[in-house]
């Protein structure tokens, strides 16, 4: 039964058809479906079929990920991230480091192989249908949040995301680790005329991160909005305009106002944007920085962070799409606020897709901004000195609070998906298993509960 | 790096490199990196020079080093001089605290009568 049931998982329909919920649609078979699938569905094929008898040595490449793949039928297939996804990453100047190297080595063990391959989930796809909605409307209402256990494959999600909607040529502003630009790892200093604190070096680095990832797009959009940089004013293309902060640290800030400015007041002029943070509770706490005080400086004072958000508590963005990730993980970024904020958001929507006359999607506006509510649950009010573990300033600072935000939660894996994951990244030569086998996945997944991360050291 | 006579290890963060002064300990370190808003990363070998310099100067209108001892060795010579109970016990190299001198005593016996003089 088992055997049977993975030997279509890979190729499409009839068993993904009872699992998903789409059950009416029976697509065609892709037997037939394109040969460029084949190479995957093959693979998929031969490794289902020879699921018990696991014997094969040879490593198979990952196909690349491309849009055509988001579809239903080619759910559970094992994709690589196009290289394209490697410019997302921003390095701390001090990451280089021996301790530093050290630490994350520990800590990801065998991720440095498998980081860049991802599994095409159900889930994921109905996160992207969500995405897609809010970019086809006019001005995007909703911050789509993603919320689960630590290693359920949140940070996946928005990686494939990003590689996603990069490929058809939208501005992607994705940042993977913002706790890493909080954790007092670059410069900081005073601005000279406001009591925010900047980060100009590292704002270039960011800036230049912006510039290579949209390199193709930003070089045809001319700049509508006029600005100066040192008394001179500026006129060309979003590209120059960040070589200008790129080029001269100095005007890195004033460029990234600049930047955020002209995607928001001028959406006629540009294609679809994507926003895009992972640990964005980095955005709600304290940062590792301190003030000439010794007094702990909020995220909402780095003069890096505070474009990004003010753009979290804009009502609607014009032709955007907002997607976030929490950590809970790194304690260091931890929000009670943020998980409240979260929790309350579950509690609503369940309560709305529950009751028949509201769809599931939609949300209360600027409930954020009501005390009433936090205070109505009391945890998010409690004082310092009484519990200090989970009062949480942030609380009472209404202007950063963000609004409209919409929590997916990413489900844990099923076996099939399990057994998907792990075969696909055995065969890949990514991870180093004996024998996938029903028994031996069914078995981890239950250990694992279901998560990702578990999962794979459950099998290394 | 040199810093007012104190050869500091470049690798080590400031706050924690700052240590090797004598009179700076870790709170003092990190209150100093506040003050001048290096980040608490930073290693002293990445210490811009205009941040050695002012933190040269704030070192420099600090009690450290040689003063501090001199100044620590002071208020002893002064217990010593009045005939104090704690001068007598520091002449003596035992215990000025209340310490037990049946058994112990041996940081007492070290470090006491050396106190004396900034030369320890």
């Amino acid at each position: 039964m088992f055997i049977r049931r993975f030997a279509s998982a890979a190729a499409p329909p009839a068993a993904t058809a009872s699992r998903t919920a789409n059950a009416g649609k029976k697509s065609v078979a892709s037997g037939a479906a394109s040969k460029a699938t084949t190479a995957s569905v093959s693979e998929g094929t031969t490794s289902a079929t020879s699921a018990t008898t696991t014997t094969t040595t040879t490593t198979i490449k990952l196909p690349e990920w491309t849009p055509k793949f988001a579809t239903k039928d080619k759910h559970n297939t094992l994709f690589a991230l196009p290289q394209t996804a490697a410019a997302f990453a921003i390095k701390n100047s001090f990451l280089n480091s021996t301790q530093q190297l050290a630490k994350t080595r520990a800590k990801t063990l065998f991720r440095e192989s498998t980081a860049d391959a991802v599994l095409l989930r159900d889930s994921w796809l109905a996160f992207v249908h969500a995405a897609n909605a809010e970019l086809a409307a006019p001005e995007s209402k909703n911050k789509l949040v993603l919320d689960a256990r630590p290693g359920a494959g949140k940070s996946a999600f928005l990686n494939l995301a990003a590689s996603h909607f990069r490929a058809f040529d939208y501005i992607v502003l994705h940042f993977q680790n913002i706790a890493s630009w909080t954790s007092g790892l670059e410069p900081y200093a005073r601005a000279p005329d406001s009591d925010l604190f900047t980060q100009s070096a590292f704002t270039a680095v960011v800036l230049k991160q912006i510039a290579d990832v949209n390199a193709s797009v930003l070089d045809k959009i001319t700049v509508k909005g006029s600005y100066s940089f040192g008394n001179k004013p500026f006129s060309g293309t979003l590209s120059q305009l960040l070589a200008v902060g790129i080029n001269n640290e100095k005007n890195a800030h004033k460029v990234l106002e600049s930047f955020m400015n002209e995607l928001l007041e001028f959406p006629e002029n540009r294609p679809p944007v994507l926003f895009s943070f992972d640990q964005v509770n980095a955005l709600y706490t304290n940062t590792a920085y301190f003030d000439e005080e010794s007094k702990p400086i909020h995220a909402n004072k780095l003069a890096l962070l505070r474009p990004f958000i003010q753009l979290l508590t804009r009502p609607t963005v014009p032709k955007a799409c907002i997607l976030a990730a929490t950590d809970q993980t790194t304690t260091q970024i931890k929000s009670p606020f943020l998980n409240h904020l979260i929790s309350q958001k579950q509690q609503q929507q369940h309560k709305d897709a529950s009751s028949s006359t509201s769809s599931s999607t939609t949300t209360t506006s600027a409930s954020a901004e009501n005390l009433s509510e936090f205070s109505s649950f009391g945890n998010a009010l409690v004082s310092k000195e009484i519990a200090p573990a989970i009062y949480d300033p942030v609380t009472f600072m209404t202007d950063v609070h963000p609004v409209g935000v919409v929590v997916h939660t990413v489900p844990e894996f099923q076996v099939n998906e399990a057994y998907a994951l792990v075969d696909g990244l055995k065969r890949a030569g990514k991870l180093q298993v004996s024998r996938v086998s029903d028994e031996f996945v069914q078995k981890a997944v239950m250990v694992t509960k279901g998560n990702a991360r578990e999962l794979l050291k459950y099998c290394v | 790096m040199f810093f007012l006579g104190v050869n500091i290890p470049d690798n080590k963060i400031v706050s924690i490199a700052l240590t090797s002064i004598h009179g700076v300990g870790r709170q003092t370190g990190i209150r100093l990196c506040n003050q001048l808003l290096i980040h608490p990363q930073c290693r002293l070998k990445d210490l811009p020079e205009d941040k050695v310099t002012q933190l040269s100067t704030l070192l420099n209108g600090m009690t450290i080093e040689t003063e501090l001892k001199k100044q620590v060795a002071d208020n002893i010579g002064k217990l010593v001089q009045i005939g104090a109970f704690k001068g007598l016990r520091h002449k003596a190299g035992l215990p000025a605290n209340g310490g037990r001198t049946s058994t112990n005593a041996k940081t007492a016996k070290r470090m006491n009568r050396s106190r004396l003089s900034i030369d320890n």
